[in-house]
């Protein structure tokens, strides 16, 4: 492998780290939406279990 | 003739507020001088080769210890919500912040006129030979740093990490006119005049000043007010 | 739709350096990759600066997303290409770093867009950091004619033609369909992630 062929795959290499930083929010991303999906949905609950308020 | 006479009153505030206390230009001498201090031991002060560089070395104090004044300059207005006082007064943005700015750049004028004997007198080199070109290029590349610091201070003036973030977004934008600083007065510094290859960074850094005190002066409203 | 559209424009930039393989294959140079790399940073660069008028004339969060993901793009592609040009220096010269005007113009030029990532992760609320950054990408892109042309002074460029031969465009082409494919992809998980904090404060607030 000649050194230029180094350098090539040392670029591409960092723009592949840079997919992967972006793989990687995508996952953030995705987890926060469970934990508020979740959230919104004990919230519901605890609300419907408790009586109306009276007027 | 209103929007001169409010930058006038802005800036006579602000020298005045600094004036009576000095923090920030004492504090801006004093490290300027233990900066020069601590490159005459990098490098040998009586060197010839020290003698070259020295141009570079003196711009590299004069931003160092700038950035304490500038830092100081938006940051001061913080306690007792001064800052909101000031934006919610009858002048314009760019009146308040070319008055901070001219401030500034007199407060960091002093700092470097009295740093330049003591620099000369350590790496002794004949600095007054070429007094008027020095002193331009002085005024040049201070009112760059100035206007490019003072947008930064208003900028930072609410992060956290304030003293962190000035340096760090004033710097690269200075590059081009402190390079051209550094290069022109290494040549004025040691009693030579201007060479003919160098005369373009003189040109650049009026460039430098004109393009960014417009477009500061257009976008400030938007950095203080938001 | 837009998915079929993104996998379009990404396996049209493989088939299309695909089709400079022959070239690579003769004479391997990254003399290929690097100035098309640099190419598409600027081009972000430019969109950044774009994106962020608009949105300070229009308060359009989009625009704001937009220029996040362009300045970031671009500032990995430039990495990419600084990176090339030191292997290059190296190929050519020995040493690994040469203050050659254009790797230096180019290690800037990427210093400068990286405070303004920092500045963007300083300022904490959402409408006050998309106006600041729009300011900071205006006196950034001003910046950059300034330091070419002054480090160009500094020290005169010199070795690799800087010419546009057509692989070198073809390359250009693809990488910075690349380019708007991770832009596009690093646009929507913005725009994701500001409904995810107001749907956080709503959710926050019941």
């Amino acid at each position: 492998m000649t050194p230029i062929t180094y350098g090539l795959i040392a670029a591409w290499a960092i723009l592949v780290g840079y997919v992967l930083t972006l793989v990687n929010r995508e996952k953030n991303l995705r987890r926060e939406i469970a934990q508020i999906q979740a959230m919104l949905e004990s919230g519901q609950a605890s609300a419907s279990a408790q009586p109306a308020p009276q007027n | 003739m209103r929007f001169f006479r409010q930058v006038w009153v802005v800036t006579v505030k602000d020298l005045r507020a600094e004036l009576r206390t000095k923090e920030a230009i004492n504090s801006s001498l004093a490290f300027a001088l233990v900066i020069l201090l601590m490159f005459s031991f990098a490098f040998d002060p009586l060197a010839d080769t020290t003698r070259e560089i020295s141009g570079g070395l003196l711009w590299i104090v004069f931003a160092f210890a700038g950035t304490l004044v500038l830092n100081r300059s938006f940051a001061r207005e913080l306690p007792n919500d001064c800052l909101d006082g000031l934006i919610a007064a009858p002048i314009s943005g760019s009146a308040l912040f070319l008055g901070k700015a001219c401030a500034n750049f007199l407060l960091v004028m002093a700092v470097q006129l009295v740093s330049l004997p003591v620099f000369g007198v350590f790496y002794s080199v004949p600095w007054t030979k070429q007094f008027p070109e020095l002193l331009l290029v002085l005024v040049l590349g201070t009112w760059g740093l100035t206007v490019v610091g003072t947008v930064s201070s208003a900028l930072t003036v609410n992060i956290r990490l304030r003293e962190l973030m000035l340096p760090m977004l004033t710097y690269p934008i200075m590059f081009p006119a402190l390079l051209g600083a550094m290069e022109l007065t290494a040549d004025l510094v040691t009693g030579s005049p201007i060479g003919a290859d160098k005369a373009g960074f003189l040109k650049m850094m009026i460039g430098f000043d004109v393009i960014y005190t417009a477009v500061s002066l257009l976008l400030v409203e938007t950095i203080l007010v938001g | 739709m837009r998915e079929k559209a993104l996998y379009l424009i990404g396996v049209l930039a493989v088939v299309l350096m695909a089709y400079n393989l022959a070239e690579i294959a003769a004479q391997p140079s990254e003399a290929l990759f690097y100035i098309p790399l640099a190419g598409v940073a600027g081009l972000a660069a430019v969109t950044a600066l774009v994106a962020g008028i608009a949105f300070l004339r229009t308060r359009n969060f989009q625009f704001d997303a937009l220029a996040v993901a362009a300045t970031e793009v671009g500032l990995a592609f430039l990495a990419a290409g600084i990176v090339c040009g030191c292997f290059l220096t190296h190929a050519e010269g020995g040493r690994w770093w040469s203050w050659d005007a254009r790797l230096t113009a180019a290690l800037v030029c990427w210093l400068l867009y990286a405070t303004y990532l920092m500045l963007r992760h300083a300022v904490q609320e959402p409408s006050q950091r998309a106006a600041f950054a729009a300011v900071w990408s205006v006196f950034a892109f001003l910046d950059v004619p300034l330091v070419v042309a002054t480090i160009a002074w500094w020290k005169p460029a010199a070795g690799m033609r800087m010419d546009w031969t057509p692989s070198r465009l073809l390359n250009l082409l693809a990488l910075a369909m690349v380019g708007t494919l991770l832009t596009v992809v690093r646009m929507r998980q913005e725009e994701a992630r500001r409904e995810l904090d107001s749907l956080r404060r709503v959710t926050h607030a019941i």
